[in-house]
């Protein structure tokens, strides 16, 4: 199991992923081309390596996605 | 505790023109976010999306309400969930008496919830309250829906239905415009007495004056179809003693802000 870390590059905000999330698609995302507002952390193994990236950010708004529950 | 609205990286398209592009923004119980941004922003395009426009194409992200996804329910069914829009400019429909229109959706928000439809008698004990709430001249309901209203009194009366469905999420869009400062007070003051614990409330606004009246949680700013700045209500006053240039140059220059 892989895990990812999506960081807004302009907000405060930040989701944990498992890598088979569709909203995640392996750290590609579901938009086409590459974002200009967000990039993808990962993979990581470890759900624990993951939070602590996450956590590593500095950001108010973080936690586990919604839809893939990580 | 999981947000009420949960969007990820969403990217709307209109007529293959893409105005939204990578929306990030989560808004929880009890909450009041704003906003805001510059003509051309995406604004609108958000609050539409999120209500279910069906000119508006969803082509990458989610929206997630109340723990469901949004993007794949109805314009209706978003609405007996209880999801609400105030449009910017609210439509008048003539023959259709006001009182009527509202009984119809309230009731339909009853029935999905498994209640009772209103009685006659209760509704209208229940649309006296309401419009004694939001400070609307009563005979309006009896008359056509926004036929022949003043632009104040649209916007009033689009509160009137917030008051009346008590929305979870409601979205108000651009309700400050055209509005002159008693009208704006009058607004203003019927969505704060409809703010509570387990409702969000997110104003779409170009101005900063609506948050003189209503003080937001969040503040966010919406500039070519990103949010490129959060922040509490002070951010507000930043923008309106600096307007948005300041922060379209921060992003050009590619600042993180």
């Amino acid at each position: 199991m892989s895990y990812y870390v999506l960081e807004d590059l302009y907000t405060s905000w930040a989701r944990v992923h498992l890598g088979e999330c569709s909203s995640c698609n392996y750290g590609q995302g579901t938009s086409e081309g590459a974002s200009t507002t967000t990039q993808w952390h990962g993979p990581y193994e470890e759900r624990s390596q993951a939070f602590e990236k996450m956590e590593s950010l500095e950001k108010d708004d973080a936690r586990g996605c919604q839809l893939c529950n990580p | 505790m999981s947000p009420i609205l949960e969007i990820q990286d969403l990217h709307v398209s209109v007529e293959e023109q893409e105005i939204l592009s990578g929306v990030n923004l989560s808004v929880n119980a009890g909450e009041v976010h704003a906003i805001m941004g510059p003509n051309g922003s995406g604004k609108s395009t958000l609050a539409s999306t999120l209500a279910g426009r069906p000119e508006y194409q969803v082509t990458a992200g989610y929206a997630h309400y109340r723990g469901k996804d949004l993007l794949e329910m109805a314009p209706e069914e978003r609405a007996r969930e209880g999801l609400f829009l105030a449009f910017q400019y609210p439509l008048e429909l003539p023959g259709v008496r006001a009182w009527q229109f509202l009984k119809a959706a309230a009731d339909a928000g009853r029935q999905h919830r498994g209640e009772e439809e209103y009685s006659a008698r209760d509704f209208d004990r229940m649309l006296r309250e309401k419009v004694k709430l939001v400070d609307i001249d009563p005979e309006l309901v009896r008359r056509s829906v926004n036929e022949g209203f003043s632009g104040g009194e649209k916007k009033r009366n689009e509160i009137l239905q917030m008051a009346i469905l008590e929305p979870t999420l409601a979205l108000l869009d651009e309700t400050d415009s055209g509005l002159d400062i008693d009208a704006l007070r009058i607004v203003s003051d019927g969505v704060n007495r409809l703010r509570r614990a387990d409702n969000a409330i997110v104003l779409v606004t170009h101005y900063q004056r609506l948050l003189n009246y209503i003080t937001p949680d969040r503040v966010h700013v919406l500039l070519d179809g990103r949010i490129v700045r959060s922040g509490g209500p002070e951010l507000a006053l930043e923008l309106e003693a600096q307007g948005y240039d300041w922060i379209k140059e921060a992003v050009e220059a590619g600042e993180s802000l």
